[in-house]
């Protein structure tokens, strides 16, 4: 995950870069966004990509836990080319766009977006397509051994219980070495529309790809209940 | 005319004169002494004009109120005379009294109003008072009927009369008669007092009496009879409103007996062990027709004859299917089941007059045997396999057609209609080949009743086989007259007959020569096709010198055993490994082969049972010997589980082509459309050759969504569009 030359400069530098915010935060003058954004990308080589140290002072600027699910949603909203990478051009593109000159305000906008986003099927449904096109090997299936993983990490933004019982479900039950991107796609969508429960599933007439139908079904197997309650 | 005088008519008023009051009193009194004379029944000296002079003086002398209210005093004043008459009387004779009373003071009613008429006609009617002969009525109803001892012994006296009418005693019907239409009469245009003194009762009555009676009957009889007695009762009843009830009592008098009798023993009657089941097993039609009948009388009811005539049919069709000598023999398993359908038939022609809701209770039960046992539709298909082989011979054509009716009638109740295509072309594919079929005319009649059944595309490939026979017929006769050589030559669609992997063996030389000459024949009459040998299916006549006594035997082998004899010119000792990599065959087929020629004796193998293991050396039976010049060997065939199983899965392949290409059809003229309604749309598309499993749909959506074919729209997941 991004560039690693001059990792130990760098990290003075995000230091130098943090005593100075901390200092202008006591001061409460103007921050100037820009520059501080380009201090982040200076000198590492590739100008447009930013180091790990600086991914995570970026990530505490914005109030973002870094390698959590919102990373990766952040990414997603910034729409940034390879995940959990983000490129000064794409960062100052979202910023142009949505006219913010502060942290706040970035925080603000990218926190407000995931909010929004979480709870919006077609959102999130575009969110794992994004995910699936920038983890997958295949263009039309994901491996089981790497979107379980990744699966691990999303499902936070589903806090309710369906979301891990569906997780304990992949992990034992999912014989097959693949989740085709028809699937992928609607794990979202399924949990966001049975956050509260399946009592409305009715297999026949759902549209749902038929790996929801069998977790569903699964769900009155005793040995997922007993799973889920540990 | 002119000179005459016009005559002139006075007005009738102009001559009337207006009474004084003493004239008037006068008047009053006479018209009461009248009143009077007529209750008397001394009406010869009463002359009508005078009193409709005396009516019309007192009315120009408005004395009209005077006279209505003092004839209302003697109608009142009479009928007080009828209720102590009646009161007076002894309790026997109390209703010929009544009626006799009743007539006497309606025909006095009648006089009198005649008598006034002219008050009825003027004063009565411009002032809307109650008119003269409906007074009389009233007053009647109003002092007789409202007495609070006369009443209940009036009701008390009708109730027995009718209960000794039930019970069979003889009692004077036309009294009871004359009562109630007094009750009715009496009443105008209410039927309150009819309610009253006699409806309520009587139907409280009969309602306890058929209670008991059908309580202490079901106990007692069996459900023929009991049914018969209700059906009595019913005409009983009937009888009984047309001889002294009013008509209106009709509905109310019939539904108590439907009640007692069918309603409250519905459960009951149809699940006795004399009950319906056991009438459609002695096939009592007439018994059957009644209950029928009486179920029909009340909304709803015959739902319970429904159910049992399900349930029969299916524990009928269970008993067959498990039935010991049914699992061994198919041909008894259908013969069973079209015997027992016969019989449902004739039932619901002739007890349920055809009636729709028992057809449907009739086809559900038998499409759920037919679906919960697979098994009958493969017996099915082997009793339709035996027909055209041995059945059929020597029987009309009209029978025939019965026949076939008959089993088409079963085939329509099959849902995998699929399964059947599958396994009927499997055997009407060695029927053709071995040129087993008795009747080709009926071969084709059975197809068009298929085709009338589904359609045209479900019969096209069984359609194709029976084709390809009559033109490769002809095809190998040409060849035969030009070679001059017996040899036959099938040549079939591949497309239309049930498919194997099976390659060409290598054929000894013998056969390779005509084999080919027959391929170059073939090429030069039909260009531009390939022929792909099935040797599997092929079979010779071998003359052979085996054995010890130098004997000539005709073989009849299949081309297998042929070529695998033919190696044994050479050597008597051939290892299995030898003769498959000599013949280039497939194994397994090669093996069933070879274990014919061992069953027949030909060959000898080492090792005893079933089985042919790969290290087996194969040996000409030399001291072969067999009283026949002409042996049929026959060829050990896979178990019947491995093909139907093989079968299944060429079904269940064959299903994912069509239901993939009906989505599509569907998709294609719709562009988009929601997931229930696409479900629905290819269910009903398919549904002609089977019932889709709706995980299979949705297996086969997913599969094209994959494949590119459909898409799923953003927002909506349920909505699915069309990618072109």
């Amino acid at each position: 995950m991004g560039n690693c030359i001059g990792k130990k400069e760098n990290h003075q530098k995000a230091e130098t870069l943090e005593k100075s915010n901390t200092l202008s935060n006591e001061k409460e003058p103007e921050i100037d966004f820009e520059s501080e954004f380009n201090v982040m990308w200076q000198d590492f080589g590739d100008e447009t990509k930013i180091h790990d140290d600086s991914l995570r002072l970026f990530f505490d600027k914005i109030e973002i836990k870094k390698d959590s699910a919102e990373e990766f949603l952040t990414t997603y909203i910034l729409k940034c080319q390879t995940l959990a990478v983000i490129t000064q051009p794409e960062l100052f593109e979202y910023c142009k766009l949505n006219e913010l000159n502060s942290w706040d305000a970035l925080a603000n906008s990218i926190q407000e977006k995931i909010r929004e986003y979480s709870e919006d099927k077609k959102h999130m449904r575009l969110f794992f397509k994004y995910i699936f096109e920038k983890s997958s090997d295949y263009p039309k299936v994901i491996e089981t051994k790497l979107a379980i993983p990744i699966l691990e990490i999303l499902i936070e933004l589903f806090p309710w219980s369906l979301a891990n019982r569906f997780l304990v479900y992949l992990k034992m039950y999912r014989k097959s070495e693949h989740l085709k991107i028809d699937e992928w796609e609607h794990i979202p969508v399924f949990l966001i529309e049975h956050k509260d429960g399946l009592h409305d599933y009715n297999e026949e007439d759902s549209a749902f790809p038929r790996l929801f139908d069998e977790f569903v079904k699964s769900m009155s197997s005793t040995f997922i209940r007993v799973l889920t309650h540990e | 005319m002119s000179d005459k005088k016009k005559p002139k008519i006075k007005s009738f008023k102009s001559i009337a004169k207006v009474a004084s009051v003493e004239e008037a009193e006068e008047l009053l009194e006479k018209i009461s002494k009248a009143i009077n004379q007529i209750y008397n029944f001394e009406t010869s000296t009463l002359r009508y004009q005078e009193y409709y002079s005396y009516c019309y003086t007192l009315t120009m002398s408005k004395k009209e109120k005077i006279l209505y209210n003092s004839l209302k005093s003697i109608i009142e004043e009479k009928t007080k005379i009828i209720t102590e008459q009646l009161k007076g009387v002894q309790r026997e004779n109390l209703l010929v009294k009544f009626r006799d009373l009743w007539d006497t003071h309606k025909t006095c009613t009648g006089y009198v109003k005649n008598l006034m008429s002219y008050l009825e006609t003027g004063y009565i009617q411009q002032n809307r008072l109650t008119p003269i002969y409906d007074l009389g009525l009233i007053t009647f109803k109003e002092l007789v009927f409202k007495d609070e001892t006369l009443c209940p012994k009036l009701n008390n006296l009708l109730m027995e009369m009718i209960n000794k009418d039930r019970n069979g005693e003889v009692i004077e019907k036309d009294v009871i008669k004359s009562i109630s239409n007094m009750l009715i009469e009496v009443g105008l245009n209410s039927r309150q007092m009819y309610k009253e003194i006699l409806e309520d009762s009587f139907l409280m009555q009969t309602d306890i009496f058929y209670n008991n009676e059908a309580k202490l009957l079901i106990d007692e009889i069996q459900v023929p009879e009991f049914l018969k007695k209700a059906e009595e009762r019913l005409e009983e009843e009937k009888r009984r409103v047309f001889a002294y009830l009013d008509i209106s009592s009709m509905e109310p008098l019939l539904r108590l007996v439907d009640k007692n009798f069918i309603e409250i023993n519905a459960k009951a009657l149809v699940n006795s062990d004399s009950g319906l089941a056991k009438m459609i097993n002695n096939t009592s039609i007439n018994d059957i027709c009644r209950m029928y009948r009486l179920y029909q009388r009340t909304h709803d009811l015959q739902k319970e004859i429904h159910a049992c005539l399900e349930r029969y049919i299916l524990e009928k069709c269970e008993e067959i299917v498990k039935n010991q000598e049914s699992i061994k023999n198919p041909i008894k398993l259908i013969s069973d089941i079209i015997e027992l359908r016969e019989k449902i038939i004739l039932i619901h022609t002739s007890a349920f007059k055809r009636d729709i809701m028992a057809e449907v209770s009739i086809r559900r039960s038998f499409e759920n045997v037919f679906n919960k046992y697979p098994r009958i539709v493969l017996a099915l298909v082997l009793y339709i396999d035996y027909l055209f082989q041995k059945e059929i011979k020597g029987i009309s054509d009209e029978e025939i057609d019965l026949k076939l009716n008959k089993i088409i009638a079963l085939f329509k109740y099959i849902s995998d209609k699929d399964v059947f295509e599958s396994y009927y072309k499997n055997y009407l594919a060695k029927r053709l080949l071995s040129d087993k079929s008795l009747n080709d005319e009926a071969e084709k009649s059975f197809v068009r009743l298929m085709k009338t059944e589904c359609g045209s595309q479900y019969t096209s490939r069984i359609e194709g086989m029976i084709n390809d026979m009559g033109v490769a017929k002809q095809d190998s006769n040409h060849f035969q007259n030009t070679a001059q050589f017996d040899f036959e030559v099938r040549v079939l669609t591949q497309t239309y007959w049930p498919q194997d992997d099976l390659q060409p063996i290598l054929l000894p030389v013998q056969l390779a020569q005509i084999s080919e000459k027959f391929t170059n024949f073939y090429m030069t009459q039909h260009s531009g096709r390939r022929l792909n040998w099935k040797h599997s299916y092929g079979n010779c006549i071998l003359k052979a010198n085996i054995g010890c006594e130098g004997k000539q035997y005709e073989l009849l082998v299949s081309t297998y055993q042929a070529c695998v004899l033919l190696l044994y010119n050479e050597t008597d000792n051939y290892p299995l490994t030898s003769i498959i990599s000599s013949l280039r065959g497939f194994k397994d087929e090669l093996v069933k082969h070879i274990l014919g020629l061992v069953k027949a004796k030909i060959l000898t193998k080492p090792a005893r049972g079933k089985d042919l293991p790969d290290d087996s050396v194969l040996t000409l039976n030399t001291k072969f010997t067999n009283k026949l010049k002409r042996i049929q060997v026959t060829i050990i065939s896979s178990k019947e589980k491995e093909k139907n199983s093989q079968s299944q899965t060429m079904v269940d392949e064959e299903r994912k082509h069509v239901i993939e290409s009906a989505i599509i059809r569907v998709m294609k003229s719709r562009r988009e459309l929601e997931h229930p309604n696409l479900i629905v749309e290819v269910c009903k598309l398919v549904s002609h050759r089977f019932t889709p499993d709706i995980k299979t749909v949705k297996k086969r959506i997913e599969s094209l969504i994959e494949r590119d074919y459909l898409e799923r729209d953003e927002r909506n997941i349920n909505l699915y569009r069309y990618k072109a």
